[in-house]
């Protein structure tokens, strides 16, 4: 996987990007290239990866800070798309970032009840409230 | 279902108690319109409020009125005194709750035009006293956040029962009824323990399992049972990972039966437990990370936890993964 240092692109090259992504560029082209211009004045990151570029469960594990065991349940359940080489299981790069994107959104999520549960216990209480 | 203790009325509160107050807090919630602030209602600081407890309290046989008082016309008064005070309890005949519904001081041997007994007697529309929307809507939420803890108290007793089942490892899988729909089940959950021995991680993992009644699903009651059920198991709020419905979380070996005990004096003391928010600030990244703190939104920090960003972070000690991570950042 390697990572493209856009956030190093001035301003007024982005501006002429986005003047060529509108005039010139075919359609696909110019979605691609406006949401390129778009990371870029985020502030985002672009990553580029191998589609074939895939993991043993050892790798994957590691990466997600987890058992194997853990992992393995994930694969079981289908969590985590893999197939087989031989008696073990490979996962590809891709699959494994989907995971870890919707991962990180249900772990924010959480944080942020856990952060507002005051305001959740108040919503629950209204709503038994109005079956009383 | 509701708690039939005698408790006042807005209306008397705003009109009736003009003084008499220890303390003045309940007057400026009531002004600034901030009625959820007086519960409950049955305590408020006011000598005749506490008398209404005293005579209408839980148990009616117990019930000490001074006696009907003989003005009152319309409606059924009984009336109680507390010094200079005298107050009007109306007993509502379909949820047997006691309402403090009129008050006012006896007064100048009760030939003053003021004088409570004049008054009430003078009323033609005592039906105005009666409770109101506000007061139900009050009566409800508080019995509506009764049934709620008592609720929450279920599901800690619930999480203890199946920890002690699996402490060791294993899978036990049981059902969460609605706080008030008892035959109604809000969510079926799963918790199982897995004994990982391997080289290098030797620990006991716990998953929990939430599979919520589609009725019911992402709505404020599945998350108070989810928030209740991860604090009955592990309080730490960062310790607990997430995907989808799946909940989990490492322990050392052996330590999920140490938790059941831990637990179960809370439980024996009908005590709910408290989640506890991450010690450490963190380094996360700093692009929207204003617009998030003002939203009260999650960010991930450098070591992979999420939190909520608060605005106290800098008496916190920093999170020594964090540290060695940013130190090892290029440039």
């Amino acid at each position: 996987m390697k990572i493209l240092p856009i956030a190093g692109v001035p301003a007024a090259q982005l501006d002429a990007l986005d003047l060529f992504a509108h005039r010139d560029a075919g359609p696909e082209l110019r979605d691609i290239l406006l949401n390129l211009s778009r990371c870029a004045r985020d502030g985002s990151e672009v990553a580029v990866i191998d589609p074939a570029e895939t993991l043993t469960p050892s790798q994957a594990s590691a990466r997600l800070g987890m058992s194997r065991t853990h992992l393995y349940k994930l694969l079981d359940q289908g969590a985590i798309p893999s197939h087989r080489v031989g008696r073990d299981r490979r996962i590809s790069l891709r699959d494994l970032l989907t995971f870890e994107e919707q991962r990180g959104c249900d772990r924010a999520e959480l944080a942020e009840r856990f952060a507002h549960q005051e305001a959740t216990r108040k919503a629950a209480i209204d709503e038994v409230a109005d079956l009383l | 279902m509701h708690n039939r203790r005698a408790r006042p009325t807005v209306r008397l509160l705003t009109d009736d108690l003009t003084g008499g107050w220890l303390s003045p807090v309940p007057r400026r919630n009531l002004s600034a319109g901030d009625l959820d602030a007086l519960h409950p209602m049955s305590e408020l600081p006011h000598p005749l409020i506490a008398k209404a407890l005293d005579c209408f309290g839980e148990d009616p046989e117990r019930d000490h009125p001074v006696g009907p008082i003989a003005a009152g016309t319309t409606i059924r008064l009984l009336e109680i005194k507390a010094g200079q005070w005298r107050g009007g309890v109306w007993q509502d005949p379909s949820s047997g709750v006691c309402w403090l519904v009129v008050a006012g001081l006896a007064k100048g041997e009760h030939l003053d035009h003021d004088d409570f007994y004049q008054r009430v007697e003078r009323d033609d529309d005592p039906t105005r006293w009666l409770p109101g929307p506000a007061d139900e809507r009050l009566l409800k939420r508080e019995t509506a956040a009764r049934l709620t803890r008592d609720w929450e108290l279920l599901i800690q007793k619930a999480m203890l029962e199946a920890l002690r089942s699996v402490a060791t490892g294993g899978t036990t899988t049981f059902r969460l009824p609605h706080p008030l729909l008892t035959d109604e089940p809000l969510a079926e959950l799963t918790l199982e323990i897995t004994p990982v021995r391997e080289p290098g991680y030797q620990a006991d993992d716990v998953g929990l399992t939430i599979d919520p009644d589609p009725k019911y699903a992402a709505g404020p009651l599945i998350w108070r049972l989810t928030i209740r059920a991860l604090t009955s198991l592990s309080p730490p709020e960062q310790g607990w990972d997430r995907y989808h419905d799946s909940y989990s979380n490492i322990g050392e070996p052996g330590s999920w039966a140490t938790r059941a005990d831990e637990l179960d004096t809370a439980v024996a003391n009908d005590e709910l437990l408290m989640s506890e928010p991450g010690r450490r600030s963190h380094y996360t990244h700093r692009k929207h990370l204003v617009a998030k703190t003002v939203e009260g939104r999650a960010v991930p920090s450098l070591c992979g936890v999420y939190f909520v960003p608060a605005q106290d972070h800098r008496s916190s000690p920093v999170c020594p993964e964090c540290e060695s991570l940013y130190n090892d950042l290029p440039n």
